[in-house]
Formats: C-alpha cells, sequence, structure tokens
C-alpha cells in the first residue's frame, strides 16, 4: 500500500492541481475591449470572442450592454461555435440602441467580465471619417501632472470628435508598472471616440501589463468599411516579424477592397526596427494600395514616400509613412527637419482617398508637408449651463462637440443657443453634460449656453 | 521511456519555455525578480552537483516520490497564474516558482542520466518515444502557451509511477567513426538558435506551437532512422547544416515547416550520436549536461541576435565552427564493452 502510494500518489496530486488550474472556470474576453473596440449600427452583429479556462467546457454564457447615459441591454446569443477553450459568441444590437458607447458585460456562471467602451454604436458609417492620432503619451509618473496632460489631450480631442482614435504606441513611460497602465487605462475611457491601440517599445519594460489591459499587440479592427491593421514592432531588433509580415499579408488579402490604415510604433525607414522585412513590407502596402502607414517613437512630425524619400508633395499618390511626434513625451531635437511641437495628427479620409492629414504649422496659408496640429490650439473655459471655446487652429473644426455642464439636478432637458445636442450623460461629480454638436471656424470664439425653451 | 524523457524535458521543455518568457518579455535584471532569474542561470552549471549529492545515498521511492511532489507544486504554482494570464516579469515570487521548477527539472534529468547508465537503457525506440511525447507536449501549447510547463510537472510524476527495469545485456563498444562531441554540441546549439526564432514571438502568436511539434516529431524520427546507420546519421546532419544556411539566402525560410522538419531530423541525429556516446565513455551526466548548455546557449544566441543584430548574416559566421570541428575518428574499447542492440547491426535485421 505505502509502495502504492510512493508511485502514484504524485499523479494524483498533479491530478488534483490540474483541476485547482481549470475548474475555476475564468475566462478572458478578447475582443471586443478597449483598444480593440466593436464599432457598429443598431441591428448590426456582435461578435464577442472568449477563451476559458476549461477547454472542455461550454458555459451557459450571457452578455449584456450598458449605455454611459444608463440604458441597458440583455443580448441574445444567437449562435455560438467553440474550439476547445475559444468561444465565439454571436449575437444582435437592438435596433433602439442609441448611439454612444457602452460597456460590455459578459457573464459564464459565478464569473464576470465588465468591458467599458468595449463597444460604441454609431448610427450609420460614411465614407467619410475623420480620425484622430496620437502616439508617445505623457508620463504617468508620482506625481499627478502626467494625469492632467493625458486628460487634457482627451479633452481636446474629444472637441474635435473623430470618428476613431488611433493610439500608436509609448503609452506608459517610465518602469510600464501595472499602475501606470491603470491609469492609462482611465484616462482612455474618457475618449469619446472608439480608441484602437497598438505597442510602443517602452511597453516592453512592462509587457504583462500591457497585455492583461490592452490584449495582444497585433490585431485588426473594424469601422465601418475602414480597417485599421495594428502591428507591433517593438521588441527586440527587425520587429516586423516573420509571423506579423505573413499575418498582415492575409490581413490585407482578406480585406482586400476595404479602405485599410496601418499603424505601428516604430517609423518604416530610418529605424533598425523595421529594417528586417522592410521592402517586402512595402511592396505589400503598394499592392493593395494602403494609404498610410501611421507610425510615432521619434517625438517629431515625419513623412516619407515608398521611395523612402522624404515627401513634399502632399497629393503623391502612393503609401505615405507617416511619422507624428509626441501627444506628451519629451521632444527630440535628432528627429526634427524644423522645430517640432507636442501634437496629434488629424485624418481626413474619403473611402481610401486622404483628403488631409497635416496642419499650417507654419501659417503661409498652405498645410506642411509633415506637420501635425499642435496641442493647445483649443481652449475653453467652463460656468455652469455655459461653455466659451476658443478655436486658434487656422483651419475650421466642423461638427465639433463642446461640452457644457449643467449643475442643476432638476432633470429638465435644457437646449443650446448653438448647434444640436450630441449627448446628455450623468456627470462624474453630479449634475449632467451636454455634448454640443457645433461648427467651430478657424480663429473663433464660440459661447455655447445652455437654456431653458 | 520515462528515464529518456526525464532526460530531454530539461532542454527540450523547460529550458525551452523559459526563454519564451526571455524572449517576449525582455528580462528586467534590474529588478528582484530578474536578479533569481539570473542568478539560476548561472547557478544551472553546476546544479548537477547539487543533483548527485541530493541522490548521494541512492534514489529510493521516498524521496523520488518527495521530490516529484516538490516539483509539481512549483510547476503548477508557477503555471496557475499564467493559464489564463500573462507572466508577470516583476513578480519576484513568479521568477522563485519558475526557477524552482528549473531546479528540479535538473535533479529529474539527472535521475534519468543515472538511471539509464545504470540499466542500460539501449533502445532508440524508447529515446524516440520520449521526443514524441514532448512534441505532443508543445501541441498543447496551442491553446495555452505555457502548458508544456504542467506536462514537466507530469514527466516527473510519472517518473516516480513507473520505474524502469534493467535491461539483460552487456554491450561491445562500436566501431563506427565517432563524430566529436563537442561538433556534435555546437551542431545542438545552432538548432536551438532556430528553435529560438520561433520562440520570439510564441507567447503572443500560439500559431508557432505546430512548428515546434514538428521539431520534436521529426527529432523522433531522425532519431529512429540513424539506429546502426551511421551514414545515414552523417547525412542527416549535412543536410541539417545547408538547412540553417539556407536561411541567409530565403528569408522566409526559417519559419517554413519545411525548414523546421529538416531541422528536427537533423536534431535526431545529434541526439542518436550523443546518447551512443553515453555508453562509450559511460558518463550520461556528461553528456546530458553538454546537450542541455549547447541548447541553452543555442535559445540565448537566437534571442540575443534578435534584439541587437541584424541576425540573417550571422548564421554563416555560426556555421563556421562545424568546418573547424570536423575531426572524425575511430573508437575501440576492449577494457569495456557495453551492447546496445540498436549498434548490433544483426540484432536489428533480427528485430
Amino acid at each position: 500500500m505505502k509502495a502504492h502510494a510512493l508511485r502514484f500518489g504524485p499523479l494524483a496530486l498533479l491530478a488534483g492541481c490540474l483541476l485547482w488550474c481549470f475548474w475555476p472556470g475564468g475566462f478572458e474576453v478578447l475582443s471586443p475591449r478597449l483598444g480593440r473596440p466593436a464599432v457598429l449600427r443598431p441591428g448590426d452583429e456582435l461578435v464577442v470572442e472568449v477563451t476559458h479556462s476549461n477547454p472542455f467546457a461550454s458555459p451557459p454564457w450571457t452578455l449584456s450592454l450598458r449605455s454611459k447615459s444608463g440604458g441597458m441591454f440583455e443580448l441574445e446569443i444567437e449562435s455560438r461555435s467553440s474550439s476547445r477553450s475559444h468561444h465565439f459568441l454571436v449575437t444582435r444590437l437592438p435596433k433602439s440602441a442609441q448611439p454612444e458607447s457602452y460597456t460590455l458585460t459578459v457573464r459564464a456562471g459565478a464569473h464576470e467580465a465588465v468591458l467599458p467602451n468595449a463597444v460604441h454604436v454609431v448610427e450609420r458609417f460614411s465614407e467619410r471619417v475623420t480620425f484622430v492620432q496620437v502616439a508617445d503619451l505623457p508620463t504617468f509618473g508620482d506625481d499627478e501632472s502626467g494625469d492632467a496632460a493625458m486628460d487634457r489631450i482627451v479633452d481636446e480631442i474629444n472637441v474635435i470628435h473623430p470618428d476613431f482614435v488611433l493610439v500608436t504606441g509609448d503609452v506608459a513611460y517610465g518602469d510600464a508598472e501595472w499602475d501606470r497602465y491603470r491609469r492609462l487605462y482611465r484616462a482612455l475611457l474618457r475618449f469619446d471616440a472608439p480608441v484602437v491601440i497598438t505597442i510602443g517599445n517602452h511597453e516592453f519594460y512592462g509587457l504583462a501589463g500591457y497585455l492583461h489591459h490592452y490584449g495582444n499587440p497585433t490585431h485588426i479592427a473594424s469601422i465601418g468599411e475602414h480597417r485599421i491593421l495594428s502591428l507591433n514592432t517593438a521588441h527586440g531588433r527587425d520587429q516586423l516579424t516573420y509571423s506579423q509580415f505573413e499575418w498582415a499579408a492575409r490581413q490585407m488579402e482578406e480585406h482586400a477592397g476595404h479602405p485599410m490604415i496601418v499603424q505601428m510604433h516604430h517609423p518604416m525607414f530610418e529605424s533598425r526596427r523595421t529594417e528586417g522585412l522592410r521592402e517586402e513590407f512595402i511592396a505589400l502596402c503598394g499592392e493593395y494600395g494602403i494609404p498610410l502607414v501611421l507610425a510615432g517613437h521619434w517625438h517629431a512630425d515625419r513623412v516619407f514616400g515608398a521611395d523612402g524619400r522624404d515627401e513634399a508633395d502632399l497629393n503623391a499618390s502612393g503609401t505615405k509613412f507617416v511619422v507624428t511626434t509626441a501627444a506628451g513625451a519629451p521632444l527630440y531635437e535628432k528627429h526634427w527637419r524644423s522645430k517640432s511641437h507636442h501634437g496629434y495628427r488629424v485624418v481626413r479620409m474619403n473611402g481610401n482617398r486622404v483628403v488631409s492629414f497635416t496642419y499650417d504649422f507654419d501659417e503661409d496659408g498652405a498645410r506642411d508637408p509633415e506637420a501635425s496640429h499642435p496641442l493647445g490650439k483649443l481652449r475653453w473655459e467652463e460656468r455652469d449651463r455655459e461653455t466659451t471655446i476658443h478655436n486658434d487652429f487656422n483651419e475650421d473644426l466642423p461638427g465639433a462637440c463642446v461640452r457644457v455642464r449643467d449643475a442643476n439636478t432638476e432633470n429638465t432637458l435644457l437646449h443650446p443657443n448653438v448647434g444640436t445636442i450630441q449627448f446628455v450623460r450623468p456627470g462624474d461629480d453630479g449634475g449632467v453634460i451636454y455634448g454640443i454638436r457645433v461648427d467651430l471656424p478657424a480663429g473663433s470664439k464660440t459661447v455655447v449656453r445652455l437654456e431653458k425653451r | 521511456m520515462i528515464s529518456y524523457l526525464a532526460i530531454f524535458q530539461l532542454p527540450f521543455l523547460y529550458l525551452t519555455l523559459l526563454m519564451v518568457g526571455f524572449g517576449i518579455y525582455g528580462n528586467q535584471l534590474d529588478t528582484w525578480a530578474g536578479a533569481v532569474y539570473a542568478a539560476w542561470m548561472i547557478a544551472f552549471v553546476g546544479l548537477s552537483g547539487l543533483a548527485r549529492r541530493a541522490v548521494a545515498n541512492g534514489a529510493t521511492a521516498a524521496r523520488v516520490a518527495a521530490l516529484a511532489v516538490g516539483g509539481i507544486v512549483f510547476a503548477v504554482a508557477a503555471y496557475r497564474p499564467m493559464h489564463l494570464g500573462h507572466w508577470d516579469e516583476r513578480s519576484t515570487m513568479q521568477a522563485i516558482w519558475i526557477s524552482g521548477v528549473g531546479v528540479y527539472a535538473a535533479l529529474f534529468s539527472f535521475l534519468g542520466a543515472q538511471r539509464v547508465r545504470t540499466y542500460a537503457h539501449g533502445h532508440r525506440n524508447a529515446q524516440a518515444f520520449a521526443l514524441l511525447f514532448i512534441a505532443i507536449a508543445w501541441l498543447t501549447a496551442i491553446e495555452f502557451a505555457m502548458f508544456p510547463l504542467v506536462v514537466i510537472a507530469l514527466v516527473f510524476a510519472l517518473f516516480c509511477a513507473f520505474p524502469e527495469p534493467a535491461a539483460a545485456a552487456e554491450a561491445a563498444a562500436s566501431n563506427d567513426r565517432r563524430i566529436p562531441a563537442a561538433w556534435l554540441g555546437h551542431a545542438a546549439l545552432l538548432i536551438g538558435v532556430d528553435v529560438g526564432v520561433m520562440l520570439w514571438d510564441f507567447g503572443l502568436v500560439r500559431a508557432w506551437a505546430p512548428h515546434l511539434s514538428i521539431v520534436f516529431a521529426c527529432a523522433a524520427a531522425g532519431l529512429r532512422l540513424t539506429a546502426g546507420r551511421p551514414r545515414a546519421g552523417r547525412a542527416l546532419l549535412g543536410l541539417g547544416a545547408i538547412n540553417f544556411a539556407a536561411a541567409v539566402f530565403a528569408p522566409g525560410y526559417p519559419i517554413h515547416p519545411a525548414h523546421t522538419a529538416v531541422a528536427g531530423l537533423a536534431l535526431g541525429a545529434i541526439l542518436a550520436n550523443l546518447m551512443r556516446d553515453r555508453y562509450e565513455h559511460g558518463s550520461a551526466e556528461r553528456v546530458t549536461k553538454s546537450l542541455n548548455i549547447a541548447w541553452l546557449l543555442g535559445l540565448a544566441i537566437s534571442y540575443g541576435l534578435m534584439r541587437n543584430i541584424k541576425y540573417l548574416e550571422w548564421r554563416l559566421a555560426l556555421l563556421a565552427p562545424l568546418v573547424l570541428l570536423v575531426r572524425p575518428h575511430a573508437t575501440q574499447s576492449s577494457e569495456r564493452t557495453r551492447k546496445t542492440p540498436d549498434d548490433d547491426r544483426a540484432t536489428e535485421g533480427a528485430a
């Protein structure tokens, strides 16, 4: 008996330990989530991808959505497919869903995952899109100055009201500890628009935190007809790896005919991180008509053509390889061609055609060949039921979204003196916040006031 | 088979998994966790001495069971946070668990080598099946990338549950030309460099798992093919060298399944020759130690290359020692005779 116990006891122990690993039944939602959102219209199909701890389990899943304004929907799972531990749950948005961002809640037994800003509902998709790219964010240091700087960036971009926001890496400077990712997560939740994120080299000082909060850094997002391909150029050298290159080629083939934007942290040219398969990747972009490959890392603006030379002609055909300055990280003189600035890039596209992606930084009446939009050109003062906003850009901002706070809790709907109501939602500190859509002409000062009618 | 599994799990499961962690996350050596990993890597070389002292009074059933229990506890404790989560590179506790698994893996590797020497196992089938087991272990990583860590714990438990019997016959030394151990070690290092390419983003791209599985499945085939066929072994080794160099001229080739398969076959031929050396030199620990170090160095070099310099051109430089070390010579030992059924062609033919 003792001999048997000695021989087979460890096997029994291992079996018990395996149960301890698999049995609890936890799961992880791979998509959609913050950084890899689902952007849909009412009535559209939503696919939720989860991985379960027990590859042999088929738990009863439940899905629900909750909006920032308080609306809640239970979603009926129309179908599901499973491949061992991977499950794809197919459901449909209700036709009554209002255009705003939603928190997705996934339940399986006693386990629950809550994913804020995982689903965004839009009224309709348009071929004309405006999006903002940011990279190299402020450092979330020991004081709160980084948080305040990041909040400022979010608030400005929210005024511009893009269709989506691309975050192109280097999001957690310093030691990339989990606390910094948590603070970044809180900041990104403040975006009104869907956020698509990819990874930069600084995240590799603490990769586990990035993976925990944002998942696999290589992914593709669909927003209407547009596709955003996010690649990981960030760990080690020649990190446009073989596997990523093949995956990117498959995605481009599968989504051929859709306008596709690629974002990767490191620039395609003059960077050792991308030289291994550079020529092949450039050829691939040319083959599939990729209009833009967006990058950061240099904390400066540059634009290259497919030949690797600086591109001065905004209307030149072919893929443009665009490097955008830092949104908050220190600026590097090394890559400046002229003095750089903190900023973000506002891109307007009509289908696959890039309408604009630069700013007239030198104010000579024509868009610069590479300058991004400088930070701080939108200013506002808030009072109860009134916001005064200054558009110091030298270009119009059509369809901007100005926030006006109403401290009163009478529950009476107010009306703006200009523009239209985009949303009404509870404020964090009580009261109500109105989002007012209004056109802001270049160099204008606009007063948006809430009134009773 | 279990004894060989205990030998092979150290380089082909544990050390490979360790490099997955380094390859993905980078090692933050300026943290306590990084210091634990670094200390383990340095101590690794001397672990066989530790192992010898740990079982100095014999590997009794109780002692093996106690080691198995310890190894299982460390392996599962290391694995559970990674089951649906990620390897937190800053976690000191995680570093201790992972390094602890390495200590037990080294102990069982030593025990396996001892058992093989003591019981004079010679069947290449046992070695081949052990490699097939490892191939299947890597296949499980398609679902959960670090699951092979649990398979290592399974090896500990199986080693305890199935003590293997002694062999019946003594062996005579082979008169075949022997490939120098240094050459074989460097060749194993090169295979490790190639496998490292797949490990680089394995934790994020689990599609690499079948490739790793192919390496060890083909290693099983290569080892079995070269049983009693020294020319076949040398041909496979030559093919492996060409396979390694070919990537310089075809950048996508390192990740092609054909490349992986040929590398696996060459690995099998290397292992066949290394395991045969065990009989003629009578030092299983020394041979397996050289395999472990060569493999670990190969993975580490691959990691270093991927991080720092353009990789492909260095393949030719890495091949150079193979040319310099080629000095095959025949050996004949009349003082010690050990007979392995696989080296005896008549026995093979009769079988």
